[in-house]
């Protein structure tokens, strides 16, 4: 029961949520989730707006502390080793997280430092990232002139220049083609093949999710409502499609979650996007 | 129970202690990182500079032209523009310091902010290296300043160790000040956005 019993199996379980809830006043956003993710799988985080998936995210990342429950990434406590855990980890919020006024290299090399790539290195990683994310035509751009996919790839290739253990994928493909889509998903499975980078993915898209995840769980109210690889949790419900489980899961509602800064944001991100 | 209780705690500030010097790397990289990327965007638009400058010069050349033959409000000066000089140079720099703050919400409705607050760069290194590139913009506006005022023959006491003096002052000034208006505007702005917003998912 002790940390210390526990101790070997964190290395293995590079993800360990236990129990967490978050409040927001009177709201409880996060109500006691817990689940385990191993290293060098590709779990998701399914469910409608305001159930609670980027909160989680935004505590795992240090950004947020928990009212209860414990996490820990890479082995630390995101709430006392946060440090630890930000230098083992890749971020991509959901809203744009690119220097508008940068250009698409200079954001590269500055997030290169802000991570701690050594300095020698650099280069050369920067020049990995931008082949896998076809970056060449627009490094010169500004930030602030690049197109919703550009930004996109950008973005994801700034989270890979350290190799993180764990990479925290926000809606990574939204407002991505059918192609930038695919480069996105073939470059994180090289990474997964070549450094075991475990990734925390929230999405939208459940074909994607059924395509790309080990597996998933599906969130509602702030509490896991189901949670399998895509074929178990299809056998479960003995539905044909993912988007039939997330129906019966979530009760098939209309979305409510999500207040008005909410809707502001995502509106004024998806025009951005394109 | 209480002997392994202390043990712990002296070894906890021990580890505090061996970790300084790392902490002191960390803040020196994580400040320089940020500076560096302040100073870039700089680069990009040095024209804002120019177009920045515009306002202060009128201040000093419309108002200062103006009042200086009001004898009552100019206080007898030799030139009324010298004695105004200075301050709307530090007016420029308070401009520069809460367009600094607006930057932060800016940030943090985007998601800049989060992106850079999870990575390792020490809270305190992002708050410098923000407040040295302020700093550095007002020095580029003062440099603006200073010429013109070489060049319409202004007499203010040209004295190295003063203009040196003020320049310090300045950079000092405008870091604090956008430090202060980086720590206010997000509290501001918390508070009149909390009508609309419930909680955020």
């Amino acid at each position: 029961m002790s940390a210390v019993a526990r101790a070997p199996d964190r290395a293995e379980r590079v993800v360990l949520v236990d129990g967490l809830v978050v409040r927001f006043g009177e709201v409880e956003a996060v109500a006691g989730v817990s689940f385990e993710v191993a290293a060098g799988e590709v779990f998701g985080l399914l469910g409608p707006n305001g159930a609670g998936k980027t909160t989680t995210i935004r505590v795992l990342t240090t950004l947020l502390k928990p009212a209860e429950g414990s996490a820990f990434v890479a082995g630390h406590d995101v709430v006392r080793e946060g440090l630890a855990v930000r230098q083992a980890i890749g971020y991509v919020p959901q809203a744009i997280s690119i220097d508008g006024a940068l250009t698409a290299y200079e954001n590269l090399e500055f997030y290169g430092r802000a991570t701690g790539v050594p300095r020698g290195e650099r280069r050369e990683r920067i020049a990995e990232a931008v082949e896998a994310m076809q970056l060449a035509s627009f490094l010169d751009r500004l930030g602030r002139t690049l197109s919703g996919g550009m930004l996109r790839r950008l973005e994801i290739a700034t989270a890979l220049l350290k190799q993180p253990r764990v990479l925290f994928l926000d809606e990574p493909t939204v407002g991505l083609d059918p192609t930038a889509r695919r480069l996105v998903w073939k470059r994180l499975e090289v990474l997964r093949a070549e450094a075991g980078t475990t990734v925390l993915v929230t999405t939208h898209q459940m074909e994607e999710a059924e395509r790309q995840c080990d597996r998933i769980a599906v969130m509602d109210h702030g509490a896991i409502a189901a949670l399998g690889s895509p074929q178990e949790l299809r056998g479960r419900f003995g539905v044909p499609a993912l988007e039939d489980v997330f129906t019966e899961v979530t009760g098939g509602r209309l979305e409510e979650g999500g207040s008005f800064r909410d809707v502001r944001a995502s509106r004024r991100r998806s025009r951005r996007l394109g | 129970m209480s002997a392994p209780a202390a043990d712990v705690h002296a070894g906890s500030v021990e580890l505090a202690l061996r970790s300084l010097p790392g902490r002191a790397a960390r803040l020196r990289d994580g400040t320089l990182a940020m500076g560096w990327a302040e100073l870039r965007k700089l680069r990009h638009d040095h024209l804002d500079i120019f177009t920045r400058s515009v306002q202060p010069l009128l201040w000093l050349f419309v108002f200062g032209t103006a009042l200086q033959h009001n004898h009552t409000l100019s206080g007898g000066f030799h030139d009324y523009r010298a004695y105004l000089a200075p301050g709307v140079m530090a007016q420029a720099a308070l401009f520069v310091a809460i367009f600094f703050g607006l930057g932060v919400i800016w940030e943090r409705d985007v998601g800049q902010l989060q992106r850079l607050l999870a990575t390792p760069l020490p809270r305190l290194g992002i708050v410098l290296g923000k407040a040295s590139g302020a700093a550095i913009r007002a020095l580029a506006q003062a440099i603006v300043l200073l010429a013109v005022l070489a060049v319409a023959g202004i007499s203010i006491r040209w004295s190295p160790l003063r203009v040196g003096g003020a320049i310090v002052l300045l950079l000092v000034g405008t870091a604090g000040f956008a430090c202060l208006s980086m720590i206010l505007a997000p509290s501001c702005a918390r508070a009149s956005a909390s009508w609309a917003s419930g909680s955020s998912s």
